[in-house]
C-alpha cells in the first residue's frame, strides 16, 4: 500500500494505493490521524486504485469519520472500486460516508457550503 | 466453473474398524457456496474437521491454495487457518468471555490493530449478524440463535476467504436459520467469500448452494448444482431428497443381523 | 500368575505412557514460554492474573483454616509426647519445623490439588467437550498456549506464596495451643520456635511447593485436555486429575526429601 498526499485549495486529498489489510492499515490510520490532530476541515480520500479493503481499513475510515465530525470537519471518499464499494455495503457503511464516483464531484461535495 | 480453492484427494478415514471416509474426491471452487449433504453418519462432519486441519487422515491429501495441510508444519499450518473461518454446529463460544471479547479474541491474537479500531471492526461484525448492543452480555445470557450468530461474527472476524459451517441451521428456528441462509449467500456474493456448508436440512441447501455434494457411507455419491441434483437419476439421492424412509437406503438393513443377534444370545 | 504379571507389566506401560504424555506437555509449556509471544499484549496478562487471584488470593480463607488447625493438633499431640521425656518446652520447635520442612508444603498442595486442579481439569474438558478447545485450534491460537501456559504459570507463583502463609499460620496455630493449653511460656514458645528453624527448612519447602504447584497444574490441564466424549468423561478427568496429582505430590515430595536431606550435602 502506497499513500500520496498533496493539498488542493484547502482540501488535503489522501491517494491511496495497492490493498488496504490487517498489516498495513495502521500506517493509513496514522497519516489519517496526523491531519486529524491538525483538525483538517476537509479531507479527500481518493480510492480509485485501491483493490482489496479488509474490516480494519474499514474501521480505519470509520473512525476517522468519527474524529472529524467532532470537529465538524469534512470526509470524502472518492471513485470506489466496486469491489470496495460491496465491503461498505455489507457493512452497511454506504449510507454514512460522503462518497463521489469522481474527484471532481468529491471536491464539489467539499467546497459547496453545507 | 471458477477456479479451486480447495481440492481432497483420495481422502480416508478410518475410526476403529469402521471406514468413515472412502477415498473422497472433491473440488471447491472458489468464491462459491459448496453443499455437503448426506445421512447422519456418512461422514460430512468428518470431512469438515479434516478439512480445517482437526483431524489428521489415513491417507489421502487436502489442498488449500495449494497446500497440502495434511503434510504442514503446525507453524505453517496457523498461516492456513488465518485464512478461513469455522462456525461449529454448538458455536463454541468462550463462556468467561463476553461477546466483545469473543469476536475480538482473533483479531486480538493475530493482529496489532488498535482497541479503537478493533472495537470498531467488532460493532460492524454483530451488524452484520444483526446483534449490535449485545456486546457486554456473556453467551449463557444468550438464546441459541443468538450465540450462533455471535459465532458467526467471530468466525468471520479476520476477514476469512474461506468460511466453514458446520450444520448452521441445526437446533435453530426456520427465521434464524434462514436468516443465517441469507448472511452465508450475502457474503458469497458480495465479498466472494468461499462457503463450504455441511447439512442435511434440504430446503436451505437448494437455496444457498453453488454446487452440492451428496455424501453416502464415506463415500462421494453426487456432485453438481442443485438443479442437477434434483433431476438425478440415482435411486439414493432421490430417496434423499425426497426424504422417504423405504427406497434405495434399506431402513430395516439390520433386521437379519438383529433377529440373529436376539436368538443367538 | 502369567495373569498377574501381565497386568503390572501393562499397568507400569500405562504409567510410562502417561509420564510421557505429561513430559511432553511440560516440554511444549516450556517451548511456548520462552518463545514468548510477540502481538500478544493485554489479553494474556489478564488472563494470567484472573488465575493468579483465583488460586492465590480465594483459597487463602480455605488454607488459613486447614494451616491453623494443622499447627494446633501438631502442637497438642506433639506436646504430649514431649512431655513424656521433659521437653515440652521444644513443642515450638517441633511444629516450626515439620510444618517448613513437610506439612506446609504438602497441606497446601493437597488443598489447591482438590480445589485448583478439580477446577482446572473440569473446565478445560468441558471447553473440550463443547468443541471451544477445537475453536481455539481452527483460529490458529494454540490452547496450550492460550489456556494451560496461563494456569501452569499462576500454579507455580501463588503455591509458594501460599505455603509461606500456611507455614505462618501453622506456626500461630501452635503458638495459640501451646501458650494456651499445653501452658508454654509464650517468650519461650517463640525463641524455640525461631531458633530451631534454619533458613534451608524453608527454601526448601518453597522449592518443593514449587515442584508440586508443576505437577498440579500439567496433571490437571492434560487430564482437562484429554477428555473425548461427554460429561462422564469431563468427571472422570476431575477425579483423576486430583487422584493423581495427590499421589504424585507425595511420592514426589518423598524423592525431593531425600534429595534435599540426604543426597546434597548440607
Amino acid at each position: 500500500m502506497k499513500i500520496h498526499q498533496r493539498q488542493d485549495k484547502g482540501v488535503q486529498i489522501y491517494e491511496v494505493e495497492g490493498e488496504i489489510n490487517f498489516h498495513n492499515s495502521p500506517d493509513l490510520r496514522d497519516r489519517l490521524h496526523e491531519a486529524i490532530a491538525r483538525r483538517e476541515q476537509k479531507i479527500l480520500i481518493q480510492l480509485r486504485k485501491v483493490s482489496y479493503i479488509d474490516s480494519s481499513g474499514l474501521a480505519t475510515f470509520v473512525e476517522a469519520l468519527q474524529k472529524t465530525k467532532k470537529y465538524q470537519g469534512h470526509l470524502v471518499l472518492t471513485e470506489l472500486m466496486p469491489a470496495v464499494k460491496s465491503v461498505f455495503e455489507i457493512a452497511k457503511l454506504d449510507g454514512i460516508f460522503s462518497l463521489a464516483g469522481s474527484l471532481e464531484s468529491g471536491l464539489n461535495l467539499l467546497r459547496s457550503p453545507g | 466453473m471458477s477456479p479451486s480453492i480447495i481440492q481432497v484427494k483420495k481422502l480416508s478415514k478410518s475410526f476403529g474398524d469402521r471406514l468413515v471416509l472412502n477415498g473422497i474426491n472433491l473440488v471447491i471452487p472458489e468464491g462459491k457456496i459448496t453443499v455437503i449433504m448426506g445421512g447422519s453418519g456418512g461422514g460430512k462432519s468428518t470431512l469438515l474437521r479434516h478439512m480445517v486441519g482437526l483431524t489428521k487422515p489415513d491417507a489421502g491429501s487436502i489442498e488449500i491454495e495449494r497446500e497440502d495441510i495434511v503434510r504442514l508444519a503446525p507453524e505453517k499450518m496457523n498461516d492456513v487457518r488465518r485464512k478461513f473461518g469455522m462456525l461449529f454446529q454448538g458455536s463454541a463460544l468462550f463462556n468467561s468471555m463476553s461477546v466483545f471479547e469473543n469476536v475480538a479474541l482473533p483479531l486480538r491474537e493475530h493482529t496489532d490493530l488498535s482497541d479503537e479500531i478493533i472495537l470498531i471492526i467488532v460493532k460492524v461484525k454483530l451488524e452484520l449478524v444483526g446483534l449490535t448492543g449485545f456486546e457486554d452480555f456473556l453467551p449463557h445470557q444468550l438464546s441459541g440463535g443468538m450465540r450462533k450468530r455471535v459465532a458467526l461474527a467471530r468466525a468471520i472476524a479476520l476477514d476469512p476467504k474461506i468460511v466453514f459451517y458446520d450444520e448452521p441451521g441445526a437446533g435453530l428456528d426456520p427465521i434464524t436459520a434462514s436468516m443465517i441462509d441469507q448472511l452465508i449467500l450475502d457474503l458469497s456474493q458480495k465479498l466472494q467469500i468461499t462457503s463450504v456448508v455441511v447439512t442435511h436440512e434440504m430446503q436451505s441447501a437448494f437455496r444457498i448452494a453453488d454446487q452440492i455434494v451428496m455424501l453416502h457411507k464415506g463415500k462421494v455419491l453426487e456432485v453438481g448444482r442443485p438443479e442437477d441434483i434434483k433431476t438425478s437419476s440415482n435411486p439414493f439421492v432421490q430417496q434423499f431428497i425426497k426424504g422417504e424412509h423405504e427406497g434405495a437406503i434399506p431402513f430395516r438393513q439390520t433386521r437379519e443381523a438383529y433377529l440373529k443377534g436376539l436368538l443367538e444370545t | 500368575m502369567r495373569d498377574f504379571l501381565g497386568n503390572i507389566g501393562s499397568a507400569a506401560g500405562l504409567l510410562l505412557a502417561g509420564v510421557c504424555r505429561l513430559f511432553g506437555l511440560g516440554v511444549r509449556i516450556l517451548a511456548v514460554s520462552v518463545q514468548g509471544s510477540p502481538t500478544k499484549r493485554g489479553a494474556r496478562r489478564e488472563a494470567f492474573v484472573r488465575q493468579m487471584v483465583l488460586c492465590g488470593f480465594d483459597s487463602l480463607p480455605i488454607i488459613c483454616l486447614v494451616a491453623c488447625s494443622m499447627g494446633m493438633v501438631l502442637a497438642l499431640q506433639g506436646a504430649y509426647q514431649l512431655k513424656q521425656f521433659g521437653a515440652v518446652m521444644y513443642t515450638g520447635s517441633l511444629v516450626s519445623v515439620s510444618v517448613a520442612r513437610e506439612l506446609g508444603p504438602l497441606m497446601a498442595s493437597i488443598v489447591i490439588a482438590g480445589r485448583i486442579g478439580a477446577r482446572m481439569a473440569a473446565e478445560l474438558g468441558t471447553m473440550k467437550v463443547q468443541e471451544e478447545v477445537d475453536a481455539l485450534t481452527t483460529m490458529g491460537i494454540d490452547p496450550v498456549r492460550f489456556l494451560v501456559v496461563p494456569r501452569c504459570l499462576a500454579l507455580c507463583v501463588m503455591l509458594p506464596c501460599l505455603v509461606i502463609v500456611t507455614d505462618a499460620v501453622a506456626i500461630l496455630g501452635g503458638f495459640v495451643i501451646g501458650v494456651m493449653s499445653v501452658g508454654i511460656n509464650p517468650d519461650l514458645y517463640l525463641a524455640k520456635s525461631f531458633d530451631a528453624l534454619v533458613l534451608k527448612d524453608i527454601y526448601t519447602g518453597l522449592a518443593k511447593s514449587f515442584l508440586f504447584a508443576l505437577l498440579i497444574g500439567l496433571v490437571s490441564c492434560h487430564q482437562g485436555l484429554s477428555v473425548q466424549g461427554g460429561a462422564d468423561e469431563v468427571g472422570r478427568a476431575t477425579t483423576q486429575a486430583v487422584v493423581t496429582s495427590i499421589v504424585l505430590i507425595i511420592v514426589v515430595d518423598c524423592l525431593a526429601t531425600a534429595i534435599f536431606y540426604y543426597a546434597l550435602p548440607t
